[in-house]
């Protein structure tokens, strides 16, 4: 009982971590505190949710995109349908492997560094720190953070989807031997708008979710490097958790929409 | 002289645990006190509560002439903006420059120009004799400079109150009289008042001119330090005598001349 009511009130204060920093995204004038978040840091995260985090999304869903590729491959020849290899690779790397993909990159690389970040902060006092001269920082930390990812989750997301079925193509040109071409206009044929909206809701709610989980975390480290250690690996675990969690919400709330069919 | 702090009855309590009991404290304008305690006898508390970022659990609190806990958000952030504090180990903006520590707070707080907050923050860094180093991380910084660094954040704004937590921690008897020498000199120069929450007596002897003694939460003694050094309390006696005023194996009165001339001679 008490378990349960300690991850309630876990939520919560993870909820009001989350509305301290989306109040500096209102307009100054329905906000009681002055100020808004330092565009330099705006940037900065931008750069790093962004530039630094396309690499190793390209490397992760090229590898995928060639992986649900083969497989896919070997199940449509076995039922004599080798040619919808580019539609159903594309509305499921479109739908569902790029955005969890990016939710689940994003917790490994981005969630573990701003949880890292958070909580060395928080056990040297320097969040303390600004608060007694009063920087918020929830305005000069999370805010920049939360919109930096709001920005870089569509792009990265976008970048997710082409990687993805760049290496799908590779593969239907390499095993089924369907031209480029011809796989392009297959994925084109079978993907609607609807579905790229998904895909691209589905990136930026993941990328808010770890990005708060790894505020949420950073912010209760106690204890030294241990308590930095500690923080980092649950907000890894929790974003994984929460990723797949939203993942599943989303696509109950599109099918009850009529977006899946 | 006008009350800066006032702290009545105060109590605070962390779950079962009682940090400060019934502190009774009045600090006056340009005042300069030491809480002077072992470690764990609640004296960063005591400076969190006169600050603000911690509310008692009963009494009252008038820092500053505003009484606490404020009602609103904006009183509550001009009452901080108006205390400078050096928090234990510094807390220093790791991922800004040494420069860009100051910067931030003046570019936050008043409504200069880049150019003339970019000329102020020159001269704050040269009066702790940072300047060299300003565009180096804290990272990079010694621990003597780090020192100086916290306190030219926390004098940044001329503060009328200074609130310093073992501003000389961590480093050796050389570096923490420079450091006590920069903070007492600036002080007096900005005319703020000052408490700082020590476990070091030859320090606190060589900032202070009134002392505090806490106990477990409690004050034991409070007065000039000539008049606690003599104090009959044997609790209070053996926490002074662990210091090195008792191998100075004198009066306060040598032991001061003991700590000038040593302090004349360190480069």
């Amino acid at each position: 009982m008490f378990r349960i009511l300690g991850r309630m009130r876990s939520v919560g204060q993870w909820a009001l971590g989350l509305t301290e920093g989306s109040y500096w995204l209102l307009p100054d004038r329905m906000r009681q505190r002055a100020g808004s978040p330092p565009t330099r840091e705006i940037y900065s995260q931008l750069e790093r949710f962004s530039v630094g985090l396309i690499p190793l999304l390209a490397v992760v869903l090229g590898f995928v995109g060639m992986i649900l590729g083969l497989q896919m491959a070997t199940i449509l020849k076995d039922l004599g349908a080798p040619e919808l290899l580019p539609e159903v690779v594309g509305v499921s790397m479109i739908r569902e492997m790029a955005p969890l993909l990016v939710g689940v990159v994003l917790s490994g690389f981005a969630g573990a560094a701003v949880a890292a970040e958070v909580a060395s902060m928080k056990v040297s006092r320097e969040l303390t720190a600004l608060e007694a001269i009063a920087l918020p920082p929830s305005r000069f930390l999370l805010a920049p953070r939360l919109i930096a990812v709001a920005i870089a989750a569509p792009l990265v997301t976008g970048v997710g989807f082409q990687v993805g079925l760049i290496g799908s193509l590779l593969v239907a040109d390499a095993v089924l031997g369907i031209a480029p071409g011809q796989f392009v206009s297959g994925v084109q044929s079978a993907v609607r708008v609807s579905d790229v909206i998904l895909g691209l809701t589905k990136g930026l709610f993941f990328a808010l979710a770890v990005v708060s989980i790894a505020w949420f975390e950073g912010n209760r480290a106690r204890g030294g490097a241990r308590g930095v250690g500690r923080a980092t690996t649950a907000t890894v675990v929790h974003s994984v958790v929460a990723v797949i969690t939203l993942d599943l919400l989303l696509t109950v709330a599109a099918y009850k929409m009529g977006g899946l069919t | 002289m006008s009350d800066i702090v006032h702290l009545t009855d105060l109590t605070v309590e962390n779950g079962n645990n009682t940090i400060l009991e019934g502190i009774n404290l009045e600090i006056s304008s340009g005042e300069t006190v030491a809480l002077l305690g072992a470690s764990d006898c609640g004296k960063s508390t005591l400076l969190d509560v006169i600050h603000g970022l911690v509310e008692p659990t009963k009494g009252t609190v008038t820092t500053l002439g505003v009484d606490q806990p404020v009602l609103s958000i904006t009183e509550r952030d001009l009452l901080r903006a108006k205390i400078g504090r050096i928090f234990q180990g510094g807390a220093l903006f790791e991922s800004m420059s040494v420069a860009e520590n100051l910067a931030c707070i003046l570019a936050e707080h008043t409504e200069l120009e880049e150019m003339e907050i970019e000329i102020l923050v020159k001269l704050r860094l040269e009066a702790v004799g940072l300047r060299s180093v300003r565009d180096l991380s804290p990272a990079e910084l010694g621990g003597g400079q780090r020192a100086r660094l916290a306190l030219a954040r926390a004098l940044v704004l001329d503060p009328p109150l200074l609130l310093c937590d073992d501003p000389g921690s961590g480093l050796d008897p050389p570096g923490q009289v420079a450091v006590d020498r920069v903070l007492r000199d600036q002080a007096r120069l900005l005319g703020a008042t000052v408490i700082v929450a020590t476990h070091r007596v030859e320090s606190a002897l060589r900032i202070a001119d009134r002392w505090v003694l806490l106990h477990r939460g409690q004050v034991q003694a409070d007065g000039a330090p000539v008049d606690l050094l003599q104090h009959p309390d044997l609790s209070l006696r053996e926490f002074l005598e662990a210091s090195p005023v008792k191998e100075a194996k004198g009066t306060l009165i040598d032991f001061t001349h003991d700590l000038l001339a040593k302090e004349s001679t360190t480069p």
